[in-house]
């Protein structure tokens, strides 16, 4: 983290996102709501301790998968914030349902300093790095552009379904692309914005993570 | 949010600029281009748009500098810079102009002069009388005359100075050889940034510094350090690196492909690539524009406006540098994944912008969009699908269907009536199967018989363009007149790809390439000219 950026905690990050109509799957929880909460989804549920310092949350434990009752979920969810407690910045625990599985694509966008606003869209997951199978445009993106950005994508293939996972619907990706290119043009104070990875369910896209950085002075003056 | 607010102030602008400077006179709006505060106010009002109210162009075009300066003097931040006082002026100084050959000034005077220019030169240095046969002043203000442009072959820390003096005596048009600037660390970033205030409160149109200089082969004006002539054409060059420039003309007078402008943009101080783009876009000499492109902080600009650009004219940019990393630190995939060529590059295919990776594929792209006529097949070469290709050697036809095929160019199979012309040219039981790729083997070595057999695969409706492939032999001619007689009457583009050294390949050129054929001597490179005519046939003027 430089001196001037800082990580939105989820539920900023959620707060910003949903102004533009994007929609993270669950939601940051408190201890003493997360059964009430857990209500609203099935078992088996996810938690997750999203910190503002920490880019690795797989690495560090963070992600906890296949909660099957409410015990489980109030022990997980104990053991996430004693592991968490003294952290610097603002951590939340966030309660998720599972994601089926199905194809991981990572989008995102990012404030770069010779072409400004630009989105990137491809494969995602956690060897996103090393796969490095993703295309970038210039943004704000029409509906017309965003389509044909997806075509540009060597490994498009992929959207039509691949060994019985779910094809992906065009026009909802389009979609979401051109209101990340909003978000990230009218937005002067964020720098980049990770949705990594967006898991290809059968009922359409489920965004599992986030995270964006902001510029803090501008974020300041804004 | 500020990003909005500041939005809407462009918008405001531009809606006003479009208001009072509205309906076009086009012939006299040439040679303008407009920015403000450096942000893209618009498409349609880069370039300044007027009124004329049916009066008199002649007296219109003189008042025209005065119109515009009043306007910006009333709408504070347009700048405006005339690119025509430094393509097309009336008169010149050349400041550091010197007898030594071993100087820059030495050199730019001797381009200028023995380049041919026609109008006033001035050489100025006060030790001198005379150079080259000029009377040679002491001064730029002890000219008898404000000369259009000046040249500067003086050091940085001169040429601020020089700049300063130029605006005060209304000098609109400098060219600033010199090193020494941003590209030497601080001090000479605080020397470009003086030169660039004073440029652009003087509306001094300012190419470089740091720059070869540029080059109008229509006025005759080679006003670099590197004595030459050109071939005249309709090529326009736009250069980051004087060294690749100067390369990628040395390649373009080989391969008999002219040239119109040429210039080397140096650090783009004050003249970046947007305004160089819209002025060649405006300029009658200029059909086709190649870029040579290192990096510019302004990239929405230059996509922007190559891309408004490529919709009337071809443009073909060679970026280099795939090693620059991004200019900012990354805490995401995306900003980890987002290098800078890489971004250039998905950028370039997101507005259909044709890219090469070297100096001859540029030179073998624009040989074919500058040498083919636009109006070849009445605007048919919007849709170049079908390709006939003829040789009498199989395996060039090979490697040139693998390049079309990349670029979806199909060779589509040839009809029942086109086989039956080529039988009737090359006589029964021909000892090769008759398709597209039409292998004539033994029979196409007469340049006859190859002709009727073009003809014949000309004809075909499958087919929207053709190439022919042949080899040089010392006892058989080239089919030059045939492939001529054959464009002539089917109207569709046609390449022309000869085997041989080019000391034998070349003597054809000035006939192939007056009909509008370009002539290649390498089998890729014709593929590549055929892609590239493929290529701004289906990006059509979108």
């Amino acid at each position: 983290m430089t001196e001037n950026s800082s990580l939105l905690s989820w539920s900023e990050a959620q707060k910003l996102l949903g102004s533009y109509g994007i929609s993270l799957s669950g939601e940051a929880v408190v201890e003493v709501d997360v059964c009430k909460v857990a209500g609203k989804y099935a078992f088996p549920l996810v938690l997750k301790g999203y910190a503002t310092f920490n880019s690795h949350k797989k690495e560090q434990g963070l992600v906890r998968l296949g909660i099957n009752n409410e015990e489980e979920l109030t022990r997980v969810y104990t053991e996430l914030d004693v592991q968490m407690k003294g952290w610097s910045g603002q951590n939340e625990i966030v309660l998720q349902p599972t994601a089926s599985s199905g194809i991981e694509l990572v989008i995102g966008a990012r404030r770069d300093p010779t072409f400004g606003a630009v989105l990137m869209f491809g494969l995602g997951g956690t060897l996103v790095e090393v796969l490095n199978e993703v295309v970038f445009a210039l943004a704000p993106l029409d509906l017309q552009a965003a389509l044909a950005m997806l075509e540009r994508w060597p490994r498009r293939q992929l959207l039509d379904g691949y060994r019985g996972w779910p094809t992906v619907d065009r026009q909802e990706l389009a979609t979401l692309l051109i209101k990340l290119g909003h978000l990230i043009s009218e937005h002067l104070e964020i720098l980049e914005i990770d949705l990594n990875p967006v898991i290809v369910g059968h009922k359409g896209l489920i965004l599992v993570d986030v995270r964006v950085t902001v510029n803090q002075r501008i974020a300041e003056y804004a | 949010m500020g990003y909005s607010k500041q939005r809407k102030v462009m918008l405001i602008a531009a809606t006003v600029f479009d208001f009072v400077l509205e309906k076009v006179a086009k012939s006299s709006l040439l040679n303008w281009s407009l920015s403000w505060r450096g942000l893209t106010v618009g498409k349609s009002s880069r370039t300044i748009k007027i009124n004329t109210g049916g009066g008199d162009p002649g007296s219109l075009q003189k008042n025209l500098p005065n119109i515009i300066q009043e306007y910006c003097k009333r709408n504070p931040g347009y700048q405006v810079r005339n690119l025509d006082v430094v393509f097309n002026p009336a008169s010149l100084a050349v400041v550091g102009a010197s007898p030594d050959s071993g100087r820059i000034g030495y050199n730019i005077l001797q381009s200028i002069l023995e380049g041919g220019f026609q109008g006033e030169v001035y050489p100025i240095n006060s030790k001198y009388e005379q150079i080259m046969g000029l009377t040679c002043y002491s001064g730029l203000a002890e000219l008898p005359t404000v000369p259009e442009l000046v040249v500067l072959a003086v050091n940085q820390y001169v040429t601020v100075e020089l700049v300063e003096l130029c605006a005060r005596i209304g000098v609109k048009g400098v060219i600033c050889s010199a090193g020494g600037f941003k590209e030497m660390g601080t001090e000479g970033l605080a020397l470009e940034k003086r030169l660039i205030t004073v440029a652009n409160n003087a509306g001094i149109a300012l190419v470089g510094p740091n720059t070869l200089g540029l080059i109008n082969t229509a006025s005759s004006l080679y006003a670099t350090f590197y004595p030459m002539t050109l071939n005249k054409g309709s090529v326009s060059v736009i250069s980051q690196s004087g060294g690749i420039g100067l390369s990628i003309l040395a390649e373009m007078q080989d391969e008999g492909v002219g040239i119109a402008k040429w210039c080397g943009v140096g650090n783009r101080g004050v003249l970046e690539y947007v305004d160089y783009l819209d002025y060649l876009a405006e300029d009658p000499e200029t059909k086709v524009i190649g870029i040579f492109i290192e990096g510019t902080d302004k990239g929405r600009e230059f996509i922007e406006a190559a891309n408004a650009v490529a919709r009337s004219k071809p443009v073909v940019i060679f970026k280099a540098g795939r090693g620059e990393a991004a200019g900012q630190a990354a805490q995401t995939h995306t900003g980890t994944l987002a290098g800078s060529y890489r971004l250039y590059q998905d950028i370039f295919a997101q507005y259909s912008l044709l890219t090469v990776d070297s100096i001859e594929e540029m030179v073998n792209m624009v040989k074919a969009l500058s040498v083919v006529p636009d109006d070849i097949g009445g605007g048919s070469i919007e849709a170049i699908n079908g390709v006939g290709l003829i040789t009498h050697t199989a395996g060039p036809a090979i490697v040139v269907a693998d390049i079309l095929e990349a670029v979806g160019c199909q060779l589509p199979e040839i009809t029942a009536v086109t086989l039956r012309r080529i039988e009737e040219a090359i006589g029964p039981n021909p000892p090769v199967i008759l398709r597209n790729p039409l292998d004539l083997a033994g029979s196409g070595f007469a340049a006859p018989i190859y002709g009727q057999c073009m003809a014949a695969l000309a004809a075909d409706t499958g087919v929207d363009a053709l190439l022919a492939i042949f080899c040089h032999h010392r006892n058989w001619a080239f089919p030059t007149l045939e492939l001529i007689k054959v464009q002539a009457e089917c109207q569709k583009p046609v390449i022309a790809c000869y085997i041989g050294e080019s000391q034998a390949v070349e003597k054809e050129r000035p006939l192939l390439h007056e009909a509008g054929i370009p002539l290649y001597h390498s089998i890729a490179a014709a593929a590549k000219g055929l892609a590239a005519l493929k290529f701004y046939g289906r990006r059509g003027k979108r």
